[in-house]
């Protein structure tokens, strides 16, 4: 499903659930071609992280969807708007791993905020892609922030 | 005499004063006012108080012991406190107030409280503080430090001026002449708070006494009793003892590694060292070991067992030993005749070592495996992070691992006269002032302040004393290209400190548009390391058991495969040497446990 095919909120959860399944293979790649035990370990856990997005969207609830909205406000750290933007056939390595994860989810932010833009004038599907902004960048978040602890451990 | 009526009753008239209430009135009880420093009963300051145990130890009445307050408080301590407290028997004590006087924390004092009765000789027992919880409020005699019975002020070492330090990579400490050590050495109280913390529990207050009693040959047979690279702690540990030192409380914390470094130093070569440690080497036991590195961890595991009895052979994949601490440590911290010399002690003993033999190259993991009865992997965190930012890798965009390693091998690396290095740990430290020694200007740019940085406060001041310059929260964008693949400088940007809403460390947070071109020659990313386990085969590593990039080991360093064990960087999360060396000589024990119960 592309973009230009949205005209419910349905589909557009349907859309959503295509994107993590689609992460969820690319993790699953990844956990083969890792040979360094700590890179292995972080991809599976970014698979499982994507899975449970995913079984969320699968299990959303759309009647009662506006009420969970978090309106926390969600920290940028930055560190990925400056991070090399790998591609997955140079990623092995752990920090590698993670520099890869989260410029995905910046995308991801920047991908549902723009699509949140292009129905502005729908109010189900603006609210449902501002959702996903949100949590796409809160994911960010975590991902810098595990390679603050982790990768910049010394820095 | 005349008979008297009245006389003879008067008895019964004073029996009519039975049933009246006295007469006598009953004043108040009002304390007299007591001097200054009047000495009555003790209050100590149970938070300042570290159960050190001193105050009991120099009681002359034997009126002091140490005891837990609440059940387990001694397991449950902090490190460098006992979670003991001190008891007073009031029965015994003369108030002295030596006990005061000695207390190196300051949290053992004497009250204006003097009036104590009770019938009840169990009640003279008296935990200070606990039994007085309102005894600050009347303090009287109080240890002072300006004149003490004990030395709060550390024997300064002598080091070389700043302007000289540049000039070449002789070591900056000088070390300690033998009246200074043995004045250092008398400031010790023996308390052995130090011991407890020390990874590998150094039996310090033992080879502190031999070194204030002038026994030095002494003082290195302690040393080595576990801990076979003590030249090596003497000058580069990051000596948690001393931060747990009682005296550092209210004054500096003995110097327990130049202490160390002192003793040890003492032994010129292998061959005195061997001659002063004497150790008692049994038969072969016909068990072989093998050890996948000869790092901290690997030396002391090959150390112990050879002592042992055991066959032990190390790989070693570079062309000496020593690890991080040999191809990590710049010449001016630890000069590498000082390792070499500790190293062909160990040879002497029966450790075999074959240099430039990387595992899974010249040998294979398989083949380690099928020759030995237990196999020990300490390979240490020797792969760099690199700084993931655009332009790293433009020539002169070097790790600092590797520049290290080259300049301690005696090769010659061009890095100009204009350097940043990236990171606030030890190896960026290093790297910056082995850059200063190489003539260049030196910038080191960190993400957070400097009281965040994971580096020896020590190693900052020495590195500002030789002229480095630390920009803090400094935050690295990218590598400028010269525009023919050289780096021509570092573009960053500055950085507020964002307090962390969920309790982790402060996180620096980019101000928009305060962006800045620092033009350098060199760039040395010093953010991190971690292992290299491509040489352990998928099926081993898929058993070892792995977590956040460490090996899972039990107390013996032994991991789910039972034959192989494991330690220093690659399992504990100090690294440091001395952490190395404990998780090594755990491991002896381990070894020992699994092939004698096979």
């Amino acid at each position: 499903m592309n973009t230009d095919n949205i005209q419910s909120l349905e589909q557009a959860i349907q859309f959503a659930i295509e994107r993590e399944t689609e992460a969820e293979q690319m993790y699953q790649k990844l956990i083969r071609l890792a040979e360094d035990p700590k890179a292995k370990e972080l991809f599976q856990e970014l698979r499982d992280m994507e899975a449970q997005h995913r079984q969320n969207l699968q299990t959303l609830d759309v009647t009662g969807f506006k009420e969970k909205h978090n309106q926390e406000r969600v920290y940028n750290m930055h560190i990925a708007d400056y991070l090399i933007d790998k591609k997955i056939d140079d990623v092995r390595t752990y920090q590698e791993g993670l520099m890869l994860a989260a410029r995905r989810e910046q995308m991801a932010y920047q991908y549902y905020s723009l699509l949140a833009e292009i129905y502005r004038d729908n109010p189900g599907l603006f609210e449902f892609f501002s959702v996903m902004a949100r949590e796409e960048r809160s994911h960010q978040n975590d991902m810098e922030k595990v390679y603050d602890e982790t990768v910049f451990l010394y820095n | 005499m005349e008979f008297s009526l009245k006389g003879m009753l008067n008895p019964l008239l004073a029996l009519q004063q039975a049933g009246k209430r006295p007469h006598t009135i009953q004043f108040p009880f009002e304390e007299k006012k007591v001097a200054e420093r009047y000495r009555g009963l003790h209050f100590n300051d149970l938070e300042a108080c570290i159960g050190c145990g001193t105050c009991s130890t120099i009681c002359q009445n034997e009126a002091i012991d140490m005891v837990e307050i609440n059940p387990g408080d001694s397991e449950n301590a902090k490190p460098g406190d006992s979670g003991l407290r001190p008891r007073v028997d009031n029965g015994r004590c003369c108030w002295c107030a030596l006990c005061v006087e000695v207390c190196p924390s300051g949290s053992l004092s004497l009250t204006t409280h003097y009036n104590y009765v009770s019938e009840d000789a169990n009640s003279f027992l008296w935990t200070p503080g606990v039994s007085n919880p309102d005894g600050h409020k009347e303090l009287s005699f109080v240890s002072d430090t300006s004149h003490s019975l004990l030395d709060y002020a550390r024997v300064p070492m002598r080091e070389l001026e700043g302007k000289e330090r540049i000039k070449s990579f002789a070591e900056v400490v000088l070390g300690y002449a033998d009246e200074e050590a043995k004045k250092e050495a008398a400031r010790c109280i023996g308390c052995s708070i130090c011991t407890e913390v020390c990874p590998v529990h150094m039996h310090i207050p033992e080879y502190i006494s031999a070194i204030e009693h002038g026994n030095n040959e002494d003082a290195i047979r302690i040393i080595y009793d576990n801990n076979p690279i003590g030249e090596t702690c003497g000058k580069v540990c990051t000596r948690r003892c001393e931060e747990v030192c009682p005296l550092g409380a209210r004054g500096e914390a003995i110097a327990i590694r130049w202490l160390k470094r002192y003793a040890t130093e003492k032994a010129e070569n292998a061959e005195i060292i061997r001659e002063i440690v004497n150790p008692d080497i049994k038969p072969p036991n016909g068990k072989k070991v093998g050890i996948i590195g000869a790092g901290p961890s690997g030396l002391t595991v090959a150390y112990y067992l050879a002592l042992r009895g055991f066959d032990v052979t190390i790989y070693e994949a570079k062309a000496k030993a020593g690890g991080m601490i040999m191809y990590g440590i710049p010449k001016y911290r630890l000069p590498l005749d000082s390792l070499d010399k500790q190293v062909e002690y160990m040879q002497s003993v029966g450790v075999k070592i074959h240099f430039n033999t990387k595992v899974g190259e010249q040998i294979s993991f398989t083949e380690i495996e099928k020759n030995h009865d237990a196999v020990f992997i300490g390979i240490g965190y020797e792969v760099p992070y690199t700084i993931g930012i655009d332009g790293e890798n433009l020539e002169n965009s070097i790790q600092a691992v590797n520049f290290l390693r080259d300049i301690n091998a005696d090769k010659h690396v061009d890095i100009g006269n204009r350097v940043a290095v990236i990171g606030g740990g030890n190896v960026a430290i290093d790297a910056a002032r082995v850059s200063r020694r190489l003539g260049a200007e030196v910038t080191i740019l960190y993400r957070r302040r400097e009281e965040d940085m994971p580096a020896d406060w020590e190693e900052i001041e020495g590195a500002k004393h030789e002229g480095v310059i630390i920009k803090t929260q400094a935050i690295p964008l990218n590598v400028v290209d010269d525009g023919s693949g050289r780096v021509k400088g570092i573009r960053y940007g500055n950085a507020r400190m964002v307090t962390d809403e969920k309790g982790g460390r402060p996180r620096p947070e980019l101000i928009e548009g305060d962006e800045h071109i620092l033009e350098l020659y060199t760039i040395i990313g010093a953010i991190g390391q971690e292992a290299d386990y491509s040489f352990i085969p998928e099926d081993i590593k898929e058993k070892i058991g792995f977590k956040s990039g460490r090996i899972v080991t039990n107390e013996w360093q032994q991991t789910s495969v039972p034959h192989i064990f494991a330690g220093g960087d690659i399992v504990n999360r100090t690294a440091d040497a001395i952490s190395a060396v404990a998780d090594g000589y755990k491991a002896v024990k381990g070894i020992e446990q699994f092939i004698f119960a096979k």
